[in-house]
C-alpha cells in the first residue's frame, strides 16, 4: 500500500480544495452556496467525452513523465499529509470492516466442492514449502512433481496456479495446526477474507485519487455490499482473490502512471494475479488498451513529422508508447511473469511446456451444465447476453442504477477539483476502469466461453461498476443539493448539501446491504429485487446454486439420524456435498456415525438418508433416490425465501414392492467414481444412468423416517426438535413428525 | 431560424452555460429522488421476497384440502416446476412412482394442480377446472375429464418383446431423466452407428398409438451431441418417426391405427458412428 495516497501533487493545493475534506465538506457542496453552478461541476453530458477528449484535457506533453516530477517525494504540506493520513485511515478501516464481515459471513457458508480440492492441495503445497524451509525436502524435479504436478492434466491440481492454495494451506497449517487460533476452514479462508479487505481499501484509494474521497469511500462501501463477491470472498477459492489482485494491478498501474513511481508494484501485483487464476492472462489487454489510448493522445508530443499513412501513425504511436512510461511496461512484462514462475515450482522446469498445459486446459475446458433463463446450457454457442443479464440480476439494484448514472458522468466531462485530480484525470481513470471491466467480462459475450461460473468469472469487473455507481451517486447528490439551494436558501449551506449527499449515499448503501445480507449464507442463490429475489430468479429459470455449498444448511437435520455411539454407521448419500463431507466431519458439523455412502447409484442404494442439492441438471439424483427408496416424498426441504435448495430423503422402513415386471428390469453396472478437479463439476460416466426401478432394495441401517401426516388430519406444526444454529435465511421447514406410515407403493395408473 | 432558436443565439455563452447547468441540476434532483425511491423499493422487495412464496402452513392446509377428496388414481402436479420438492414434501405419499414418471397425463381422469405465484400446469392450459380454491397463496385446481383408455403399452409388453441389433445396453424399463423430468420408459442404447429393433408381437392396438421418446441422461447428452432416431412400425409399416436431439426433451409422436392385435416394432438408431451412449428411451401406448 502506498504511503503517498492521495497523489503527490507537484504543487500543494489550497487547503479549501484539499481532497480528503471532500467527504465532510465537498467542494461542490460549498459551491452550492453560489447561485449558479461553477463550470467545474461534474456531469456535463453535452461536453466532449471524457473517455475520448475531455474539456479539461491537459497538454499532451503532461502525459509523458514530467521533467519536474520529483524522483524522490518532497515533504508534503501539513494539510495534504493530514489528508493522506485520513484517506489511508479510512481505507484501513473499511478494509478491516470488509475482512471482518467476510469472516463473519463465511461461518455458515458451506464447503464448496472445488474448495475441498484447493484445501487438500493447499495443504500439500504448504507442506512442501515448509519442508523446503526446514531443509527436510529437497528442491528437486521429483519432489516438485509429486507435490505440484504430474503427467495428468489435473494431477495435483496443476491446472490452477498455486498462490491462494499455498497461502490457504500455510494459514491452515499455522493458525489452525500449530497455533489453534482458528478452525481449519476459517484459517484456510482467512487469506481470501484479507484480500477482500484489501480490495475494498484499494477501491477507496483509487476513487479518492480519481474523483475525491467521497467517491472512493462510497465505492468501497458499495463493493462491500455486493452479495456474490461477499460470498466468494469467504471461500478458500480463487474468485475473490483474483478480483482483488486484478484490481490491485489496475490500481498500481494507474498510480504508476499518475506519479511515475511504483511501477514495480504493478508488476508484482500482476504476477500475484497470474499466480492466482488464469483470468489474469487477460489483464494485459485491459492495461494495454488503456496505455495505447494514452500514447495515442500523447503522440503529438513525440511526433517530429506529420507524414500521412498508417505506418507513420503507427510509428508515432510506438514512439509515444515507448516514452510514456516505459518502466511500467517493463515491470509488467518482466516482473509479472517472474513472480508467477517464482511462486509456482511446477514452472521451475519445462517452463514452456507447463505453461502451455496450463493455458490449454482452460482453452479446452469442459462446459458444465448451467441453467440460464429457463434453459440448461452445456455447449456453445451460449447466449451473448449472459454477462449482462446475470450482472443485471445479481448486483444490488441501486448500485446498478447508480452505475448507469456514473457511466454517463464518465462519458461527460468531469473537471478535476485540484491538481492531484487533474494529474489523475489526465491518465483517464474512467477509461481504465472501462477497459478493465470490458476485458474481464468481454469473453462472455463471445458465445464460446463457458458460462458455468456465472458472475464469479467476471467478478473483476465489479470494482469498475462500484466506482461508477459511487460517482453517479455523489454527482447526483450534489446536483440535487444545488437544485434545492436555488429554491430554498437554507440548502445553500454546505453542511446541508453535504448532508444530502451523505443521506443519498447511506440510503444506497443500506439498500445494497439488505440485498446483500438477506440471502446469506446462500450467496449463490442471491438475486436482486429486479429479478424478484430468489423466487423471481427461480421463475425466470436462473441458476439456483452450484458447488453444493447449501448442503451445510441441512447438516443439523441430517444429524438427527446420527446413530448412538457404538451402533453401526448410518450411510448418507451426500450428492454434491460428498467432497465436503470429510471436512464437515473434521469440523464437528456432523456427528460421528453419519458416513458418506458413496457416489451415484451405488451410494444411493447403500444409503438410508439422501441429499439432493437442487440444480436443474441434478434432477436425475431425485429420480435415482425415488427408485431406491420407493417414494418421491422428501422429509425435509431447505429453502431460501421459499425456493428449494436441498432436499433430504429418508428411506422408508419398509421397502416398496416392485412396480414393474421383474423380467423387464435389469441391473446396472456399478457406479464409476467421478473424477473431480478444480473449478469443476462432478463428472459422471454415462453408464451411471442405469435403471434400478423395481430392484430389490437393500434395507440399509435402520432409520427414523418421518412420514406424511394421516390423510384429512390437521397437520402438526413444524418439528420443534433441536436443530441449532440453522443458517440465517433458511426456512426451517420439514415434514411434520408423525407416526410413520408404510411406504407408498407403486400402483398402476388407471386405464391399464 | 425559429423564435426560440433566435433567442438562444442571442444569449451570452455564460447565460447558456448557466441554463444548461440548471437543467442538469434539475435532472440530478430527479435522479436523486428516483435513486432514493429505487433503494427503498429494492430493500422492501428483497426483505419481502420470502413472503411471495407460501410457507408450510399454507401447504399443509392445501394438502389437507386435497387429501379430503383425493381418489386413488388421481394425479397431483405442482407449478411452477421449482416448487415441486415442497409439493412432494406435503403430498408426495399420494404420488406413486408410475404417476411421477408418467408418459403424459392423458390417462388420468382427475388432475390436481397445486400452484403458486400465478403459475399453472402448461399441459392443462385452456382446460376449465372443476374446482378452484386458494389457501394462503397455494391455488388448488382440479381438472376432471374423460381419461384416455389405454389398451396396451410398451412397458407391459416389454417382457415378451424380441430384440435384435447391436446394442450397448437394454432394452430395459427405467425411470430416467428426459428433459429434466422423470419418465418411466423403455431404454435401449444402440451401438454407435447402429440400430436396435424391438418387436412387440401381440400389441393390442386401439384407434391411436401415442408415444414419446428422448435421450436420457444429461451428462451423456452434454458430452455427445449427436442425435438419436426412433421409428415405429405397425405390421411392418412405418407409422411414426422421431429425431431425438440432445435438447429436444420428451418428443411426442402419434399415429392412427386399426384396433386389434398387431406387431408393433420400435427401431432405435444411433445414426452417427460418433453417437455413443445414446440412451434412447421411449414410452408407447395404444389408446381406444
Amino acid at each position: 500500500m502506498s504511503s503517498d495516497e492521495p497523489n503527490q501533487a507537484p504543487a500543494p493545493p489550497a487547503p479549501e480544495r484539499s481532497e480528503p475534506s471532500a467527504l465532510a465538506q465537498p467542494a461542490q457542496a460549498r459551491e452550492a452556496s453560489t447561485p449558479a453552478p461553477p463550470a467545474s461541476e461534474p456531469s456535463a453530458p453535452s461536453a466532449p467525452s471524457a473517455l475520448a477528449q475531455p474539456a479539461h484535457e491537459p497538454e499532451a506533453s503532461t502525459l509523458a513523465p514530467p521533467a519536474s516530477e520529483p524522483s524522490t517525494p518532497t515533504p508534503a504540506p501539513p494539510e495534504l499529509a493530514r489528508g493522506r493520513r485520513r484517506v489511508l485511515a479510512l481505507a484501513l478501516l473499511l478494509g478491516a470492516l470488509a475482512t471482518a464481515l467476510v469472516l463473519h459471513n463465511q461461518r455458515d457458508v458451506g464447503v464448496a466442492r472445488d474448495e475441498t480440492v484447493y484445501l487438500a492441495y493447499g495443504a500439500r503445497y504448504a507442506a512442501w514449502w515448509s519442508g523446503v524451509a526446514r531443509g527436510d525436502v529437497p528442491i528437486s524435479r521429483a519432489t516438485i512433481t509429486s507435490h505440484f504436478g504430474g503427467a495428468g492434466a489435473t494431477d495435483n491440481n496443476r491446472e490452477h496456479p498455486p498462490l491462494m492454495k499455498t497461502v490457504a494451506g500455510l494459514s491452515a497449517r499455522g493458525l489452525h495446526g500449530q497455533l489453534r487460533w482458528l478452525d481449519e476452514l476459517t484459517a484456510a479462508r482467512l487469506p481470501s477474507a484479507l484480500l477482500h479487505g484489501l480490495l475494498v481499501a484499494l477501491i477507496l484509494l483509487f476513487g479518492a485519487r480519481a474523483w475525491g474521497l467521497s467517491v472512493g469511500a462510497l465505492a468501497a462501501a458499495l463493493m462491500l455490499m455486493m452479495p456474490r463477491p461477499l460470498f466468494h470472498a469467504g471461500l478458500a477459492c480463487f474468485d475473490g482473490p483474483i478480483t482483488t489482485l486484478w484490481f490491485a494491478t489496475v490500481w498500481a498501474y494507474f498510480r504508476a502512471l499518475a506519479t511515475g513511481r511504483g511501477a514495480w508494484l504493478a508488476g508484482a501485483c500482476f504476477g500475484l494475479a497470474l499466480a492466482t487464476k488464469h483470468n489474469a492472462l487477460l489483464l494485459p489487454a485491459a492495461l494495454g488498451a488503456h496505455y495505447l489510448a494514452l500514447a495515442w493522445r500523447a503522440r503529438r508530443a513525440t511526433a517530429d513529422d506529420e507524414r500521412p499513412g498508417a505506418a507513420a501513425a503507427a510509428l508515432r504511436l510506438a514512439r509515444a508508447a515507448a516514452t510514456l512510461r516505459p518502466g511500467l511496461v517493463l515491470a509488467l512484462a518482466a516482473l509479472g511473469p517472474a513472480v508467477l514462475v517464482a511462486l509456482w515450482p511446477w514452472l521451475w522446469f519445462d517452463t514452456a511446456a507447463h505453461l502451455r498445459d496450463w493455458i490449454a486446459f482452460h482453452l479446452h475446458h469442459v462446459h458444465y451444465n448451467f441453467e440460464y433463463l429457463g434453459e440448461n446450457w452445456n455447449a456453445p454457442p451460449f447466449p451473448w447476453h449472459v454477462a449482462l443479464v446475470t450482472t443485471w440480476f445479481t448486483v444490488p439494484t441501486v448500485t446498478l442504477a447508480a452505475s448507469l448514472i456514473g457511466a454517463r458522468v464518465w462519458l461527460g466531462a468531469s473537471p478535476p477539483r485540484d491538481d492531484a485530480q487533474a494529474r489523475a484525470a489526465a491518465h483517464r481513470p474512467a477509461l481504465l476502469l472501462v477497459c478493465s471491466a470490458a476485458v474481464a467480462a468481454g469473453p462472455f459475450f463471445l458465445g464460446q466461453t463457458p458460462i458455468f461460473g456465472a458472475e464469479k468469472h467476471w467478478e473483476p469487473a465489479m470494482p469498475s461498476l462500484c466506482l461508477a455507481a459511487a460517482l453517479g451517486l455523489v454527482t447526483t447528490g450534489r446536483q440535487a443539493a444545488r437544485w434545492l439551494g436555488r429554491r430554498w436558501p437554507r440548502w445553500r449551506k454546505p453542511r446541508w448539501a453535504a448532508a444530502l449527499v451523505a443521506t443519498l449515499a447511506l440510503v444506497a448503501v443500506a439498500s445494497a446491504a439488505v440485498e446483500t445480507l438477506h440471502p446469506q449464507p446462500y450467496g449463490l442463490t442471491a438475486y436482486n429485487a429486479l429479478a424478484g429475489g430468489a423466487p423471481g430468479a427461480a421463475d425466470r429459470g436462473m441458476n439456483r446454486q452450484f458447488w453444493g455449498v447449501a448442503a451445510r444448511g441441512v447438516l443439523d437435520e441430517v444429524a438427527r439420524d446420527a446413530p448412538p455411539p457404538g451402533a453401526p454407521p448410518v450411510w448418507v448419500y451426500t450428492h454434491d456435498a460428498s467432497p465436503a463431507w470429510g471436512v464437515y466431519a473434521r469440523l464437528g458439523l456432523i456427528p460421528p456415525g453419519l458416513q458418506d455412502a458413496g457416489l451415484e447409484r451405488a451410494g444411493i442404494e447403500r444409503s438410508s438418508l439422501a441429499l439432493v442439492v437442487h440444480e436443474r441438471h441434478f434432477a436425475r439424483h431425485d429420480y435415482l433416490i425415488w427408485q431406491a427408496y420407493g417414494t418421491v416424498q422428501p422429509s425435509f426441504v431447505l429453502r431460501l425465501d421459499g425456493v428449494p435448495l436441498v432436499s433430504v430423503y429418508r428411506r422408508p422402513p419398509v421397502p416398496a414392492p416392485p412396480s414393474a415386471p421383474a423380467s423387464a428390469l435389469s441391473s446396472s453396472p456399478a457406479a464409476t467414481q467421478p473424477s473431480l478437479h478444480g473449478d469443476g463439476d462432478v463428472e459422471v460416466d454415462a453408464t451411471l444412468d442405469a435403471p434400478i426401478m423395481g430392484e430389490q432394495l437393500n434395507d440399509g441401517p435402520a432409520t427414523r423416517a418421518r412420514a406424511h401426516p394421516p390423510e384429512s388430519t390437521p397437520s402438526p406444526p413444524p418439528s420443534t426438535s433441536p436443530t441449532p444454529s440453522r443458517p440465517a435465511g433458511a426456512s426451517p421447514d420439514s415434514a411434520p413428525t408423525t407416526p410413520a406410515r408404510p411406504a407408498p407403493t407403486s400402483t398402476a395408473p388407471p386405464g391399464r | 431560424m425559429s423564435p426560440p432558436e433566435a433567442r438562444e443565439a442571442l444569449r451570452a455563452p455564460e447565460e447558456r452555460e448557466a441554463l444548461r447547468a440548471r437543467a442538469e441540476d434539475r435532472r440530478g434532483a430527479a435522479l436523486a429522488a428516483l435513486l432514493l425511491a429505487l433503494a427503498a423499493w429494492a430493500a422492501w422487495t428483497t426483505a419481502r421476497a420470502g413472503a411471495t412464496v407460501p410457507g408450510d402452513d399454507a401447504w399443509r392446509r392445501a394438502a389437507a384440502e386435497v387429501r379430503a377428496s383425493f381418489r386413488s388414481g388421481d394425479l397431483i402436479e405442482f407449478a411452477p416446476p421449482w416448487i415441486d420438492p415442497v409439493g412432494r414434501l406435503h403430498l408426495g405419499d399420494l404420488i406413486p412412482l408410475d404417476a411421477a414418471g408418467r408418459m403424459d397425463d392423458a390417462r388420468f381422469g382427475r388432475v390436481w394442480v397445486l400452484s403458486i405465484r400465478g403459475a399453472d400446469a402448461p399441459e392443462l392450459a385452456g382446460a376449465r377446472p372443476a374446482l378452484t380454491r386458494e389457501l394462503g397463496g397455494v391455488t388448488i385446481r382440479r381438472y376432471d375429464r374423460a381419461p384416455a383408455v389405454v389398451l396396451d403399452d410398451a412397458a407391459r409388453a416389454l417382457p415378451t418383446a424380441q430384440t435384435s441389433g447391436v446394442r450397448a445396453r437394454g432394452p430395459e424399463l427405467v425411470l430416467a431423466e428426459l428433459g429434466f423430468t422423470p419418465r418411466r420408459c423403455v431404454q435401449v442404447v444402440p451401438a454407435p452407428g447402429g440400430a436396435v429393433t424391438i418387436a412387440f408381437p401381440k400389441f393390442t392396438l386401439g384407434a391411436e398409438l401415442v408415444g414419446y421418446a428422448g435421450l436420457a441422461d444429461i451428462f451423456t447428452r452434454r458430452d455427445v451431441r449427436d442425435p438419436g432416431e426412433l421409428e415405429v412400425r405397425v405390421n411392418g409399416e412405418v407409422v411414426a418417426r422421431a429425431r431425438l436431439g440432445v435438447d429436444d426433451g420428451w418428443v411426442r409422436f402419434a399415429a392412427a391405427t386399426q384396433p386389434g392385435p398387431a406387431e408393433v416394432t420400435v427401431v432405435a438408431r444411433a445414426p452417427s458412428p460418433r453417437a455413443r451412449d445414446r440412451l434412447i428411451c421411449f414410452a408407447l401406448e395404444s389408446r381406444r
